[in-house]
């Protein structure tokens, strides 16, 4: 979430040499293949917001606690457009290269969080799993206005280096101008790469942790179901919440992290506000 | 500690944004070279033929768009006119012929969103002004195009002038559109001197266009149903036009902020 919405900066960082390839694009010739891609000029109404997210998700994957925590909103995006596009929270940053008749396709990246021992003693003994940066791509598609599905398929790096697919479905309904309600459910499958680091206790670990040894494999990880709430308060002004259900299955709701120290049912949820305003770039 | 991070991050960003804005206007200023010597300039204008009705939100699979002429509304001739007044103080206005459908033509994008930036549109405006606009040698030609908008939770795309219905569960709201597209094509060697998509307008709605748009009342909405037999109709695409071509005549630097 908080990654893409600070790609517009980088976006807008790109696109600053503008200038330069405005030039290359203004040739009297027709653009051969190999010519530069012409970006898209600077000038004209931006739209900057900026907000924050009050979350709260499982500590760790597998826990029962909820950890709370707070984060940036913040986007610049041409004025206009992209505003009624349906986002699912579970969406990763994702750009979409294909783009037909309600059918999207692309890649994706999401960040899995580090797992760190400290301040959780459920975890002593098991160690630390490193940050994962998840890389693959995605496919949605549109029946309709209020209908989508969607799957991402992605690899880790890092804190694991599996495999991961999440598949979604989500009914929009505008309830009434200004308010827009979803929801759907949520079905998740992992390889051993992605589950093990998570769920898997080694004998080393088990010693340290008293639990017992764990050979956590891949299959189905997850299914459960999500939905948010987008209100659109005034032109400038938006509010949002949205809560996420899971429940673990296979060996992630088998492991003894789970079984013992945790809880298959995991759940997130969060409330938002935002603010936009233009500016405009001569 | 990560909290503090995230938000000192997104604090910087929109710092350096901001820079980069403030930075990037001082550089903008001053019109091309082109624009400067140009005296002599002809205005074509291709975005009033047809009228298109979509609806988003609660629709059906089958959805598609409808098109009304609006042809008799003679509202390229009005644009004309009225761009024409306000470069008629820094140029001198020629009067052009031109055939319509060709420069009213909707661009297809390409399902290959990375070719889309490739603009197919520059170069075939530049072969339309370069063989099909009369007389030719004038300094400059703007050319007044339809432009696209996303809309709805998919994203699809509407162009020109036309009415996106939005159904809810509980009534349904409307917005009525103008999008469009100026470019300033050197009359000498048809370079594409400068374009842009007017922008949206001010107190537009909460469903903000790409593009001159505004929340229409149900009355309106209806009457645009048969957009050709309505004057309020014709009334409200003009003000969306009025309102914002000024704004993009200056954004093409065809006019500096004063006016003039």
């Amino acid at each position: 979430m908080a990654i893409r919405r600070v790609s517009g900066v980088l976006l807008l960082a790109v696109t600053m040499g503008a200038p330069v390839t405005e030039a290359l694009a203004q040739s009297s010739s027709p653009p051969s293949l190999l010519s530069p891609v012409p970006l898209p000029s600077i000038s004209g109404l931006w739209t900057v917001t900026v907000g924050a997210n009050a979350i709260g998700q499982p500590a760790f994957e597998g826990a029962r606690t909820t950890a709370f925590t707070a984060t940036p909103i913040f986007s610049i995006d041409r004025a206009g457009g992209s505003s009624q596009r349906f986002r699912s929270q579970r969406d990763s940053p994702s750009i979409a290269l294909f783009d037909y008749d309600g059918f999207s396709a692309g890649p994706a990246v999401k960040l899995r969080g580090a797992r760190t021992v400290s301040g959780h003693f459920e975890l002593n003994g098991l160690g630390d799993v490193g940050l994962a940066v998840e890389i693959g791509g995605f496919v949605q598609y549109f029946p309709v206005d209020w209908f989508r599905l969607r799957s991402e398929i992605r690899r880790g790096f890092g804190g694991h280096d599996g495999v991961v697919a999440d598949f979604s479905a989500d009914v929009i309904v505008p309830v009434w101008q200004r308010l827009t309600w979803s929801a759907g459910p949520r079905f998740s499958a992992q390889s051993t790469g992605a589950t093990a680091p998570y769920y898997g206790i080694t004998a080393a670990q088990s010693l340290a942790s008293g639990l017992p040894m764990f050979d956590a494999k891949g299959g189905a990880h997850s299914v459960g179901a999500g939905s948010q709430l987008r209100y659109q308060i005034t032109p400038q002004w938006e509010t949002h919440a949205y809560v996420e259900y899971d429940r673990l299955l296979g060996d992630a709701a088998a492991s003894p992290l789970v079984t013992q120290r945790g809880s298959p049912n995991q759940v997130s949820f969060g409330v938002g506000a935002s603010y936009a305003f233009d500016i405009r770039i001569p | 500690m990560a909290l503090r991070s995230a938000f000192a991050f997104a604090a910087a960003a929109l710092a350096l944004a901001l820079a980069l804005m403030t930075g990037g206007c001082a550089s903008m200023n001053t019109p091309p070279a082109e624009l400067q010597a140009a005296k002599t300039i002809g205005i074509i204008s291709a975005i009033g033929d047809d009228f298109t009705l979509t609806r988003a939100g609660l629709t059906g699979p089958a959805e598609t768009e409808r098109h009304a002429s609006i042809e008799a509304w003679g509202l390229d001739d009005l644009i004309g006119a009225r761009a024409g007044s306000r470069l008629g103080q820094r140029f001198q206005v020629k009067p052009v012929t031109y055939p319509r459908a060709p420069f009213a033509a909707r661009e297809q994008a390409s399902a290959f969103t990375p070719l889309n930036l490739r603009s197919g549109r520059d170069a075939a405006l530049k072969e339309l002004v370069r063989n099909q606009v009369l007389p030719q040698g004038l300094d400059a030609y703007v050319v007044i195009t339809k432009a696209e908008s996303a809309y709805g939770s998919r994203g699809r795309k509407a162009a020109g002038i036309g009415v996106i219905e939005n159904v809810a569960v509980f009534g349904s709201t409307a917005v009525l559109h103008a999008l469009y597209t100026i470019h300033v094509i050197d009359g000498h060697s048809f370079k594409v001197i400068s374009k842009r998509a007017a922008s949206p307008l001010q107190n537009a709605g909460v469903f903000r266009m790409a593009g001159p748009s505004r929340e229409i009342d149900a009355e309106l909405a209806s009457a645009a149903q048969n957009p050709a037999a309505s004057e309020a109709v014709k009334a409200a695409v003009i003000e969306l036009i009025d309102r914002s071509l000024a704004t993009t005549m200056q954004d093409v630097q065809l006019v500096d902020r004063s006016g003039s």
